[in-house]
């Protein structure tokens, strides 16, 4: 962890986040550097889960609502990631129809419309193929908060704590969520990896 | 390869964007943080009324316009998207949709293949919307936030929760922006309970889930069926089968083979055109759209534009008109509303 930085600014070290936070209050253009800092990665989160035209428009939206919460932040948290992860996947809850509209069109298409655009989303393999569907279907079926915890620890490498402090649950709670959706997940891709041996199987 | 391993792997050709490629979230923020807007004390200084929740709190905000309901005095009639107002024009540009038969083929088809449980009497149909609505008297929208459990059957108490804000978004923001910061100010829900037997129910404009579901499978037994009831109106709220059906799909759950049976009765209808990127004001979403105008709006019904998947409804003056209680401009959204949630659950406050 980063170690607190009360006097960051007079010795000359980078501040961390919460340093930022606290100058930001009384210079609020200050709050800008968390974004630079931060945009990229939660704009990629967002992106993935949503497509880039929802990510476009609710990056922007996570720093305004961080930025006018941000008398309220608790800088006894140094890393400011957690509190806009938080942000953002409340955000993403309110598009949570239309990321399940968007797995169900994989599923049923073979057409993601998240990675649409992109040279990787056209395989030939057709066991990778497969194995994405099976996954949006999985994905899919998940409840909202069951994967919120899923794709912070696998896509954000977050840890429990900062995925607790993130979505304000207990650590326990993180743990027997990301167990449970885990468990969910590998159970419909056990399902699929039957269905491909069944397959070849009956071609051999 | 672990479960782990494939989550990981899945999107991840999704690319990196560095802060200075997101000019304009960055943007947003730095001219906040340069006092760009009104700050806090906005939602104080906003008058609050209720749009009316009560009997007849479960009809759409589509249709108790259109029947001179409670807003009657307030609202003007549901209408289309205008030139300027956020959508273009059918037949502006190549269209990814050729015509309005094709669209509504694949909006049926979305529907059937939706899956919504069917809901069996004693279940609660579930469902989250959010609606703009303009007022005649006011310059500005109300915007409403609102989550219903509806008895399927009207046999168990239902509960509607909302939250409204009537009042003056932002002047200094860009037309996109102000809905958005504004309805963020939004904050207190208030309840009302219903006692079984007090849904209206058996009626178009408020139906029950169990009504909708009695419904003829047929399009043409649909179609008179809605001609019908549409013909019972007083001449003066006759506004067209078209927004009947928009008021339904906009604002109750309906059962996936009705929907779909509607979208085919839309098909039906002369005069009902394609429209891109069609925007909904209560969310922002964007989407593709069939519209049919009548009396100076246009209504327009709009669906997911990768899976067809219905969004929502906006309605929009094409022209300017004097209203009981004031005048609208050209390009005013009358009405838009925009399904967040739906779907059948077992009891008040749970969600699907």
């Amino acid at each position: 962890m980063t170690p607190p930085s009360d006097d960051a600014a007079s010795s000359g070290q980078d501040p961390d986040d919460a340093d930022v936070v606290e100058r930001s209050r009384g210079d609020p253009e200050q709050f800008a550097v968390l974004f630079d800092r931060h945009a990229g990665e939660i704009h990629r989160y967002i992106r993935r889960r949503l497509g880039r035209e929802a990510a476009d428009d609710l990056v922007g939206e996570t720093f305004l609502t961080a930025f006018r919460k941000r008398q309220r932040y608790d800088t006894t948290h140094r890393d400011a990631r957690p509190w806009l992860y938080g942000i953002a996947t409340n955000l993403v809850g309110l598009h949570r129809r239309s990321e399940a509209r968007k797995y169900r069109a994989l599923l049923r298409h073979g057409f993601d419309p998240v990675t649409e655009g992109h040279a990787d989303d056209v395989t030939s393999d057709v066991t990778a193929q497969s194995m994405r569907r099976q996954l949006a279907d999985a994905l899919g079926r998940l409840s909202t908060v069951d994967r919120d915890v899923l794709l912070l620890f696998a896509w954000q490498d977050l840890s429990y704590e900062q995925i607790g402090e993130a979505l304000d649950i207990r650590v326990g709670t993180v743990r027997s969520r990301l167990n449970r959706a885990r468990r969910k997940v590998r159970t419909a891709l056990s399902e699929s990896d039957s269905t491909f041996a069944i397959e070849e199987l009956s071609y051999g | 390869m672990d479960e782990l391993n494939h989550v990981q792997g899945f999107r991840s050709e999704v690319p990196y964007s560095t802060a200075g490629e997101l000019p304009s979230a960055r943007n947003r923020l730095t001219d906040e943080a340069r006092g760009g807007r009104g700050g806090a004390g906005l939602l104080s200084r906003l008058p609050r009324p209720s749009l009316g929740v009560g009997r007849v709190a479960t009809a759409s905000t589509l249709s108790v316009v259109l029947a001179g309901g409670l807003m009657a005095s307030q609202t003007v009639d549901i209408g289309g998207d205008a030139p300027g107002g956020g959508a273009a024009p059918a037949g502006d540009g190549p269209a990814a949709v050729a015509n309005a038969d094709v669209l509504l083929d694949r909006a049926a088809e979305a529907a059937r293949e939706d899956g919504l449980p069917s809901g069996q009497p004693g279940d609660f149909a579930y469902l989250e919307t959010k609606l703009t609505v303009h007022h005649t008297s006011r310059a500005e929208p109300s915007w409403r936030h609102e989550k219903r459990w509806l008895s399927v059957d009207d046999s168990q108490p239902s509960r509607i929760r909302h939250r409204t804000l009537v009042g003056d978004p932002p002047e200094t923001l860009p037309a996109e922006r102000k809905f958005r910061e504004w309805r963020s100010q939004a904050r207190e829900w208030s309840t009302t309970d219903i006692s079984p037997g007090q849904l209206q129910g058996r009626n178009l404009l408020s139906p029950t889930y169990a009504y909708l579901d009695s419904f003829p499978e047929d399009p043409d037994k649909l179609a008179a069926k809605i001609r019908q009831q549409h013909s019972s109106l007083p001449e003066s709220q006759r506004k067209g089968e078209f927004g009947i059906i928009a008021g339904i799909l906009g604002e109750q759950v309906v059962p996936p083979e009705m929907e779909a049976t509607m979208f085919e009765v839309a098909k039906r209808l002369d005069g009902v055109e394609v429209a891109e990127q069609v925007t909904i004001p209560a969310t922002g979403e964007r989407g593709v759209a069939v519209t049919y105008t009548t009396h100076g709006v246009r209504t327009a019904l709009v669906f997911d534009p990768d899976t067809y998947d219905f969004l929502g409804t906006r309605s929009t003056a094409v022209e300017d008109q004097q209203r009981e209680g004031g005048s609208v401009q050209a390009g005013t959204v009358l009405v838009s509303a925009a399904i967040i949630e739906e779907g059948i659950v077992d009891e008040v406050g749970q969600q699907p």
